[in-house]
């Protein structure tokens, strides 16, 4: 993937928050000098690249009514990891499923965040995902206290 | 949040409109005026219900290393490591957990070596007693659109 001289200094801006304004993309290309179509086509090209998982109002979602956030972790069989994450990957509860490495102490492979609008809600989701996969050694962690929640900016590329 | 509210924010969580008048659109999408719509943005921002509008790049994606950290961290010095951890701006999520490994970290940087050193500089903090690198060997599902109002 190639970045251009726009690329590297339209990223960056695109990790911050452009929605001040009511008309977001002419702002960015007064100020970056280019035309708005221009600014639209970068944003739609880093999205058909699949650079840009997503594009839009990101919440603060705790505030938005959704409390629970259960970071589920599953002890799969090695063999069966790939059919059961299809499985728990299709709860539309579940934002994020993947596959981590087991360890003596901690002794998951398959990790599943789970949101609800309560952490009871969560731990009900859990137990129907382990009904549905036949498996019951698992855990839900979660969150005691937030330290850092932060977007990444992508600057160095 | 009323059922207008509710409707925007589902609909520029999706996809903010991309053309040259995206306020155009989502008035179109939500049956209500520019000004009314841009006014309830504006006011879910303020509320904090949004934190910002923008774009969330795939660390893979951009060339760059991301990884999940699990540490366990002895109460008391849970507080002190985790502060210590924030400083690094390659670390961007900081979580406690109700477990023994107490304290989960994402770090995204643009090599594994840069991964190891903030690694091995929290690791030897006072008060932790283990770490383990959990990097994604695969990955099934990666969405986080929250549907409200309902």
């Amino acid at each position: 993937m190639k970045f251009d001289e726009l690329d590297k200094i339209l990223i960056p801006l695109l990790c911050g928050d452009i929605g001040d304004s009511i008309s977001p993309y002419r702002d960015i290309a007064t100020k970056l000098n280019v035309s708005e179509n221009m600014i639209i086509e970068k944003i739609k090209y880093y999205k058909e690249e699949k650079l840009l998982r997503r594009f839009g109002a990101i919440l603060f979602h705790q505030n938005a009514g959704f409390g629970g956030n259960g970071m589920s972790a599953w002890n799969i069989p090695d063999n069966k990891a790939d059919q059961i994450g299809e499985i728990i990957s299709k709860f539309n509860e579940v934002s994020h499923c993947y596959i981590r490495p087991k360890f003596d102490d901690f002794n998951y492979n398959l990790y599943a965040m789970i949101h609800g609008k309560t952490e009871d809600e969560c731990i009900e989701i859990a137990k129907m995902i382990s009904e549905k996969i036949n498996v019951y050694d698992y855990e839900v962690l979660f969150s005691i206290k937030e330290f850092k929640k932060s977007s990444m900016i992508y600057s160095k590329f | 949040m009323n059922k207008l509210e509710s409707k925007i924010l589902n609909i520029i969580q999706q996809d903010f409109p991309l053309e040259l008048d995206p306020y155009k659109k989502i008035t179109e999408l939500a049956n209500c005026t520019k000004d009314e719509a841009y006014n309830i943005v504006i006011k879910l921002k303020n509320n904090n219900i949004i934190r910002r509008i923008g774009g969330s790049f795939g660390a893979k994606q951009m060339g760059y290393k991301s990884i999940l950290v699990a540490a366990n961290v002895k109460s008391a010095n849970l507080a002190t490591v985790a502060e210590f951890a924030n400083q690094f701006n390659e670390i961007t999520h900081n979580y406690e957990r109700n477990n023994k490994f107490n304290l989960w970290f994402t770090i995204i940087a643009e090599n594994n070596e840069k991964i190891d050193d903030i690694i091995n500089a929290i690791e030897s903090q006072d008060g932790v007693n283990g770490i383990h690198k959990l990097p994604a060997e695969k990955l099934f599902k990666l969405r986080v659109d929250f549907e409200v109002g309902k």
